[in-house]
């Protein structure tokens, strides 16, 4: 080994061994040089405060097209960004792949940057008796039927959207005249089973989904703002046009009655 | 109005006969201020007065309201809201006291509640610990632009549920107090802002039943804010019956 390879070797070791190092590793990685996020591969500067995140990294792009003035930002692993402008504020868009390991590490690395309102889109599977296909389905709170919000917060903590985004939600489906409800999601780790667990499983739920619980409780956890638009559909699949543009009318809409427009 | 003691035991425990109860209610704790609460409806009555339940019937707006006290903790709090829930109330609010756990906030402001921490049992009776407690969403907007109408400096965010008020405020003097401690620990650094004895309980049972909830709370036991956070309550309610009359219209 070279001298520099033993000290990097002796550095890891030890940001293993003792938490104070890696907080101070930490903070001169992130805070002083800038280096980069370890996963999203972008460092602070390179994100807006308001962030949409999807599952697959082609939606990013089409929602990027709704954005003013987007531009790719980085794409590593699922984690693929855009950032633009929405009524003069910097906001960006990136994908988060399937599942709360991935979008939790996303969500944690977009906070560390800079990120502070979360909008996440996806398909609202196995919905409720009564809820057509395509309907909008937003969630206030998830069901945390899932592991990685447990490793963030005791169970007993509830997985809950912000208050002013689901509001904005409602009136952007409202607006553009998008049949929408209002209630839980549960969120799984196993979409393979979701179907046989929602046969009576999930009473008082919308729907299931896979990454919504974990996305509210880390923000909740990192005290940012979220909130989850949800498409009944039957599998997951690639998100409609018309979802993304209910997603990005809230997004202006909250935009427009927050007073504190940093990054701009 | 007034019930006998012998007709409690047809009218449930809280007391209260059908048809007396109307569709918007607020849930404080203490019975004690049932009738402070009353003071702001027209025409309140009292419904029934028993154990700790306390009940008012009056009117807003020419709308029947009334306050109901639940009793402190889970249980006692689930045995009102099922009772009211069977009586035809659809809104259910809760006001009272609580204590702040976050540094920025004061003991005079109110704490609008939007989720709980279910750090309590009653409500997994009902269901499972992974749903969230959480208000509805109408209800708690009322609450903030009521709040922000009278000029009362809120918060809106997370309250913590817990049975045992002793083994909060006295950890050391308990056999669990490391866990006690670090539950403590674990709530505040999650950003609750306050603790209390029974948001948790009313959000679920609500989101069960199909009524609408919502809660809001005095970081303190200050008695000059609660007379603030009952003008806020009523407030909400009186926008709560515009919106409806509003849609109908």
């Amino acid at each position: 080994m070279s001298m520099g390879e033993k000290l990097a070797n002796k550095m890891f070791k030890w940001a293993v061994l003792y938490p104070g190092f890696r907080k101070f590793v930490n903070w001169v990685y992130a805070g002083v040089l800038k280096m980069p996020q370890y996963h999203i591969g972008m460092g602070p500067g390179q994100i807006g405060r308001y962030v949409l995140l999807v599952d697959d990294p082609q939606d990013a792009e089409k929602a990027a097209a709704l954005l003013d003035g987007a531009q790719a930002v980085a794409w590593h692993r699922e984690y693929r960004t855009f950032t633009g402008t929405l009524e003069g504020a910097r906001v960006s868009v990136t994908s988060v792949g399937l599942g709360g390991p991935s979008a939790a590490i996303g969500v944690h690395e977009l906070s560390a940057i800079g990120g502070e309102v979360f909008l996440y889109l996806g398909c609202g599977l196995a919905a409720a008796k009564g809820i057509q296909p395509g309907e909008m389905l937003i969630a206030k709170g998830a069901v945390r039927d899932e592991g990685t919000g447990l490793q963030y917060a005791p169970p007993a903590f509830p997985a809950i959207a912000d208050l002013k985004l689901v509001d904005c939600l409602r009136r952007a489906c409202v607006k553009s005249s998008l049949p929408c409800r209002v209630g839980l999601t549960r969120s799984t780790d196993a979409y393979y089973l979701i179907q046989a667990d929602q046969d009576g499983g999930f009473p008082h739920t919308l729907c299931s989904d896979l990454n919504t619980a974990a996305i509210f409780t880390v923000s909740s956890v990192l005290g940012r703002r979220a909130a989850s638009l949800l498409q009944a559909s039957e599998r997951i699949q690639p998100l409609g046009m018309a979802h993304i543009e209910a997603g990005i009318s809230a997004l202006r809409l909250f935009i427009a009655s927050d007073g504190r427009q940093k990054n701009i | 109005m007034k019930l006998s003691t012998e007709q409690h035991g047809s009218h449930g425990l809280l007391g209260c006969p059908p048809g007396s109860i109307g569709r918007y209610v607020l849930l404080p704790g203490d019975p004690g201020r049932v009738p402070m609460i009353a003071e702001l409806f027209e025409d309140a009555e009292e419904v029934s007065r028993t154990r700790e339940f306390c009940a008012y019937t009056g009117t807003l707006q020419g709308e029947k309201v009334s306050a109901v006290s639940t009793g402190m903790g889970g249980p006692s709090t689930a045995i009102t809201v099922q009772e009211l829930a069977h009586l035809g109330a659809q809104v259910m609010i809760r006001v009272g006291t609580s204590g702040a756990m976050q540094k920025f906030m004061d003991a005079t402001d109110l704490v609008i509640t939007w989720g709980a921490v279910r750090d309590e049992y009653t409500s997994q009776q009902f269901l499972p610990l992974s749903y969230p407690a959480v208000a509805d969403l109408d209800v708690t907007l009322a609450l903030s632009e009521a709040a922000a109408e009278l000029g009362y400096r809120h918060h809106i965010g997370i309250s913590q549920s817990k049975d045992a008020f002793y083994a909060e405020h006295q950890p050391e003097r308990m056999p669990a107090r490391h866990k006690l401690e670090q539950n403590w620990f674990a709530w505040r650094k999650a950003g609750v802002l306050c603790s209390e004895m029974e948001a948790s309980v009313l959000f679920i049972i609500a989101h069960m039943l199909g009524v609408k909830a919502g809660g809001i709370m005095v970081a303190g036991p200050s008695l000059q804010s609660l007379q603030n956070l009952l003008k806020t309550a009523v407030r909400a309610i009186e926008i709560l019956i515009g919106r409806e009359r509003g849609v109908a219209q």
